[in-house]
């Protein structure tokens, strides 16, 4: 099988009508561009509806910024620069006010990446955690 | 003792979240570029209430925190100088923490550092920084910062910044004899 024919979307059959007229200024059509009438009249179909796409409205430039601090495309500097707003805090709150979530991680890979730095992270630490804290023994009496 | 080295986009969540106290217990340090980016707009007139929170954070901690100055910065200053008026590049906070881990390599410290990042730097990032570093998001903070006892909720805390709710956050930071900050659960 010619390996083109692997990729191509199945073919349906139709029959319709059409005037004689019609038809051979279509053949005209064809002879003088070149083609079939196959091709002509696929491509017709295949081009209805293009022009209420190209017609559907564009997103709001912020709120597609927005949208893309939310999915973790841009960071929040970088939303807060595009966005030109005064620092990063005003962006946060209007992630906030459209209902935005932050990007997440997925806990499973959030909790692998805390176990593995844990003991990096202690090491940063200038106070002893609460946690590692142990009971104090009373001194013997 | 090793550095935590935060970028601009968690500090600015913690500010958020009313959370910055618990960077109290850590040696913190930040890149040049950072400091332009999180702590210089809230001394500015019309700064937003996190922007002010973490200028008077590094204001009462001028002599603790480290800034350090890298050659981004540097760069980036004579940018300014030579194209007044052209943008900065994108992400210089992220570069500025990259040069500085070169330099801290270069220089032969030790000290493994920790670098906080915002949670989409690893969506879209992966393990693009040079090492020896430890790269951690935000969401891993705050899962051991629970862990080591300094924080009571990393859920709670993540409620708190993505709500923008300071007062959403199921704990609160209270000061102790030695001038730190330790996480107590608020009494419902």
């Amino acid at each position: 099988m010619p390996k083109a024919k692997l990729n191509a979307p199945p073919k349906a059959k139709i029959n319709f009508e059409v005037d004689e007229e019609s038809l051979s200024n279509a053949k005209a059509y064809v002879a003088k561009h070149g083609g079939s009438l196959n091709k002509l009249v696929s491509s017709l179909f295949a081009s209805l509806g293009q022009d209420e796409r190209l017609r559907a409205p564009v997103p709001d430039p912020a709120k597609k910024i927005l949208l893309d601090l939310s999915s973790g495309k841009v960071s929040l500097p970088e939303a807060t620069r595009l966005l030109t707003l005064p620092d990063a805090g005003y962006t946060l709150r209007r992630l906030a006010d459209e209902g935005l979530p932050l990007p997440r991680l997925p806990n499973d890979v959030a909790r692998r990446q805390a176990q593995a730095s844990l003991e990096a992270l202690s090491a940063c630490l200038v106070t002893r955690p609460v946690a590692d804290k142990k009971p104090r023994r009373k001194a013997a009496a | 003792m090793a550095l935590l080295i935060p970028d601009s986009g968690p500090l600015f969540s913690l500010a958020a979240g009313g959370m910055l106290g618990v960077l109290d217990h850590f040696r913190l340090a930040i890149t040049d570029v950072v400091k332009e980016e999180a702590v210089d707009p809230g001394a500015r007139a019309g700064a937003s209430p996190e922007a002010r929170a973490l200028s008077e954070f590094y204001a009462a901690r001028a002599t603790s925190i480290e800034v350090f100055a890298t050659q981004v910065g540097h760069d980036l200053l004579a940018l300014r100088k030579t194209h007044p008026g052209r943008p900065a590049p994108p992400n210089v906070g992220e570069l500025s923490i990259q040069s500085l881990i070169i330099h801290l390599q270069v220089s032969g410290t030790e000290e493994m550092p920790v670098i906080l990042f915002e949670d989409s730097w690893f969506l879209r990032n992966a393990e693009a920084l040079a090492r020896p570093c430890v790269v951690i998001s935000t969401q891993a903070f705050l899962i051991n910062a629970e862990k080591l006892g300094l924080i009571p909720s990393a859920e709670a805390a993540r409620v708190a910044i993505s709500t923008m709710r300071p007062t959403a956050y199921a704990g609160k930071f209270t000061a102790t004899a030695a001038g730190k900050t330790t996480a107590r659960r608020q009494k419902s």
